[in-house]
């Protein structure tokens, strides 16, 4: 209610306002000042970013390559991760993984989102049979458990890096789809909306052109909460030898190589890119929490 | 004079936002007096709302003060601790909030609401909670209250949900007031319902109240003393007579004028010229200027507040010139009948 | 009842009715929004239609301009049944027959331009190339009392009253016949209203436009219109020359709704009772 009032004050002291008080640079520390999550989980995921794009300068060895040094040898400083029992370096390898990783996370949101987003759009602005149909059908895939859903179908179309990245984007649409269909739905008899026709907008005109650009906020924050669950599948998957090509540098795989030396004593050999995927995650996640308390201040407490 | 139950004192600050420092306060002073009904009035942006919400000390988190005091019965409210204001909130000052049905709880019956609302500030049992509630419900002239005291806020109209609204706010009479902007919204037949049982409650209950409303007509219906806000400052303040009869200052001047062209229909079609200024980027000096007919140089320095009769104030250079003038209302001329005036 | 504007009616409306349904069966109910309505509209003529929430008359304004199907009666604009139309082909009335929104804070797409939004209807209805998009999209600025500069700007970067010309800009850009004023002024501070008010007063001369003014605020309607519908419970209960109306009105429920408009002079009778102090 506060805010609300806040609002009014300030004609509309959301983000749309851009006056002339502040410069850019301003304007992002300002946005960044509202949410520490936001903060920590942009220098997270930026962090990641950038090892994946300077994989191949940051990585001290071939990550393919066997024997480069004595295998299973623990950390030191020519092997800042050690080495795995057939001796390849456990740095190289999580890194090039990493590179791996973003490259599946960031074509599956994106395929998700895409697909995701044009099914809710159309079912939320038609609504009625449309609507229904559509609904029902996202709802049997989403009555599925997903990672026993991604399962069932690497194992039927089996593994490859695409193949992984259209599994995770089939999973992931309905989400977006729904997401958009709701904000659709209450927006579709919006002033604007109706306005939108009557200056001559077809239907998909109305509703991607002017609905849809209204209503990506809550979408764009729940991309990156999926983004996190990708990561999390594609290592599972992974890690149960079923989703990249084996011998492929990938965190899930190298975590199930590891496992039989944690006993022994080898530990590094799994917990490393069990780090990465933790820390990769958590950014998503934060990042998620943070862009939706941005967008929605009446969320925060 | 009666003692003032509340007084606002020089009150400045701002908003610090994305888009910079919003000035939305930028002057304010207000005495309300013990037992009256004082007008709150200004458009969108003047700063009405926020002036209140700084008797409770309910002013959004990214609020900075500059400078001001707020004191009740003497004392500067500002400085208390926080749970010293929880207890006043409530016992001290009681606020009817605008849009009362995203106001009022949707999980709890209106009658829920009443006893809650009673017994946090008496040892009232449940079932004096329900008579008291009752009696209250009559009192805001609920016509069946045995069955609204049932309902729940979504199953009331927005003339019901407002009158529960101000029976929450007076079931435990607090010494003010704040009623925002009680009528925006309804139509005008439920308008004038709820401004003649508001002015019956507070003459019967004897209530101090401050009315935030950007219509004049409802202030010309139920206040004694009226502020006239304008860009967060006080531009006038005084006595309703005075202010409508003889303003002192030219925006009040201008803003009645209007007002009876746009609302009353009166003559021809008058406006203000130019907009409100941007809060982010206000001019120097006086914030009207720039649509004032009377500007000079002068007013690029910022005005002082003239007292141009005992309890009238106007924050203009040619206060004494304006209050000289005779008023702009056809009414105070005794001209033919308004519309639509019985 | 007038006659004279019927001579070249513009817009006749007979027997307009439009029937709600709502709930689920077994205890569907049918709500009458609009019962039985006739009205006829001149070219060049200002009707107002006044009315207070659920008395029918945006559910009239929205038949008419097909935005909802009536549920009965005839719709006559400018020699088209409209109520014949295929429901695809509706959106060319639009050409001729418009509206301005009540908020222009939900009738403005936040995310476009002033630009985009005055230009769109110029490009989907009359096919403008860009140039003529961009000359005929100054030109409206001007019509509506803002500059080139404007165009550029996003609706939140703009006051209130700036907000609704746009909305005016927009609406006018194709030169309607007809234009639905819903409530165009009262989300404006009453400082600015009067400006707006103008505005369309000039439009409507310079550009020879029809209005049908939907407003619960009789001193706008009183500003705006010659002619005055009162409308109560989804029927026309008053109709005539606006200040007939207003000085004598006939129906209680007129006399009614101009009874409760609050008045400045209210403090004036309270004291003169000894009421308040």
């Amino acid at each position: 209610m506060i805010d609300m009032t806040a609002d009014r004050a300030t004609e509309g002291g959301s983000l749309e306002v851009i006056g002339p008080g502040r410069s850019r640079w301003g304007k992002i520390r300002y946005v960044f000042g509202q949410s520490k999550s936001l903060t920590a989980g942009t220098i997270l995921v930026g962090i990641f970013i950038l090892i994946a794009f300077l994989a191949r300068f940051i990585t001290t060895h071939d990550p393919s390559a066997v024997l480069v040094g004595p295998p299973l040898s623990g950390v030191s400083a020519d092997h800042w991760f050690g080495t795995d029992k057939v001796g390849s370096d456990v740095f190289s390898k999580t890194i090039a993984a990493t590179a791996l990783d973003l490259r599946i996370t960031a074509s599956a949101v994106v395929s998700a989102l895409v697909v995701g987003v044009a099914l809710g759009t159309i079912a939320g602005y038609y609504a009625g049979m449309v609507d229904l149909i559509l609904l029902r059908l996202l709802e049997i895939l989403q009555s599925i458990p997903t990672l026993l859903l991604a399962m069932m179908v690497v194992v039927a179309i089996g593994p490859g890096e695409f193949n992984v990245v259209v599994v995770m984007a089939f999973i992931g649409m309905p989400y977006y789809a729904r997401l958009v269909r709701a904000e659709i739905l209450t927006k579709r008899t919006w002033e604007f909306a109706e306005a939108a026709r009557m200056v001559g907008g077809s239907p998909i005109r109305v509703a991607f052109r002017h609905l849809l650009p209204n209503s990506l906020s809550p979408v764009l924050a729940y991309a990156s909460v999926n983004a996190a669950w990708v990561v999390l599948v594609t290592a599972a998957l992974g890690f149960l030898g079923i989703g990249i090509e084996p011998g492929t540098a990938e965190w899930g795989s190298m975590i199930a190589r590891g496992q039989t030396e944690i006993i022994t004593g080898e530990w590094w050999v799994s917990v490393f890119p069990g780090l990465f995927v933790l820390i990769l995650t958590t950014g998503f996640y934060l990042l998620g929490d943070g862009a939706r308390d941005v967008m929605d201040p009446r969320s925060r407490k | 004079m009666a003692a003032n139950l509340v007084e606002i004192q020089d009150l400045e600050g701002y908003f610090d936002t994305i888009g910079g420092d919003v000035r939305a306060i930028n002057g304010v002073n207000v005495p309300i007096e013990e037992g009256t009904v004082t007008g709150l009035v200004g458009e969108t942006g003047s700063g009405k709302t926020m002036t209140a919400l700084n008797i409770p000390r309910l002013m959004p988190e990214n609020f900075r003060y500059v400078s001001g005091r707020v004191l009740f019965r003497g004392e500067d409210v500002l400085t208390w601790p926080e749970e010293r204001m929880e207890s006043f909130r409530g016992d001290g000052v009681g606020i009817a909030f605008q849009d009362p049905k995203a106001a009022l709880n949707p999980v709890f019956t209106v009658g829920e609401q009443l006893g809650r609302a009673l017994r946090t500030h008496t040892e009232a049992t449940k079932n004096e909670a329900r008579q008291a509630a009752l009696r209250i419900l009559e009192r805001v002239r609920i016509t069946d209250p045995r069955r609204t005291i049932r309902q729940y806020a979504h199953e009331l109209s927005g003339g019901m949900a407002q009158r529960v609204m101000v029976a929450l706010a007076v079931i435990h009479p607090p010494k003010l007031l704040i009623l925002d902007e009680p009528t925006t919204g309804l139509d005008v037949t439920v308008q004038a319902e709820i401004i003649s049982m508001l002015r019956d409650l507070v003459e019967s209950m004897g209530l101090t109240v401050l009315l935030i409303t950007h219509d004049l007509g409802v202030v010309g219906e139920l206040c004694d003393n009226v502020a006239v806000m304008y860009a967060g400052r006080t531009m006038e303040f005084g006595d309703i007579s005075q202010v409508f009869e003889r303003p002192a200052n030219p925006y009040t001047r201008e803003l009645l004028r209007s007002t009876e062209s746009v609302e009353g229909g009166v003559g021809d079609l008058y406006s203000i010229r130019g907009a409100p200024p941007d809060l982010r980027n206000l001019p120097q000096g006086c914030f009207f200027q720039d649509r004032c007919p009377s500007a000079a140089d002068i007013c690029r320095t910022v005005p002082p507040v003239v007292e141009v009769e005992p309890g009238h104030m106007s924050m203009c250079h040619f206060a004494e010139r304006y209050h000289a003038m005779p008023g702009p209302l056809h009414i105070t001329r005794g001209g033919p009948e308004q519309g639509g005036n019985k | 009842m007038t006659s004279d504007p019927a001579a070249n009616p513009l817009l006749t409306v007979r027997g307009l009715t439009k029937h709600f349904h709502q709930g689920v069966w077994p205890r569907k109910q049918t709500i009458v929004a609009v019962d039985d309505i006739d009205l006829h509209v001149a070219r060049g003529e200002s009707v107002g239609l006044v009315g207070e929430s659920g008395s029918g008359k945006t559910t009239t304004a929205r038949s008419i301009l097909r935005l909802v199907d009536p549920t009965a009666g005839e719709i006559r604009f400018d020699g088209v049944k409209v109520d014949e139309i295929p429901r695809a082909r509706v959106r060319r009335l639009y050409r001729n027959m418009q509206m301005v929104f009540q908020d222009p804070n939900s009738s403005l797409n936040p995310r476009m331009t002033v630009r985009e939004i005055v230009t769109e209807p110029l490009k989907l209805h009359l096919k403008m190339s860009k140039e003529e998009q961009e000359e005929r999209a100054n030109e409206i600025m001007t019509l509506v009392g803002m500059r080139g500069f404007h165009l550029d700007r996003y609706p939140g970067q703009l006051s209130g009253g700036q907000r609704q010309r746009v909305g005016v800009g927009r609406a006018i850009a194709t030169h309607p016949k007809l234009v639905f004023l819903d409530e165009p002024t009262s989300s404006l501070d009453v400082s600015v209203r009067g400006q707006v008010m103008q505005l369309l007063v000039d439009l409507q001369t310079k550009m020879n436009m029809s209005y049908v003014l939907i407003s619960h605020d009789l001193g706008v309607v009183r500003q705006l219109s010659r002619r005055v519908l009162v409308m109560f419970n989804g029927r026309i209960v008053e109709e005539g020359l606006t200040r007939k109306v207003f000085e004598d009105p006939q129906d209680d429920y007129t006399k009614r709704l101009l009874a409760a408009i609050p008045s400045m002079d209210g403090y004036r009778r309270r004291r003169l009772r000894g009421g308040a102090r």
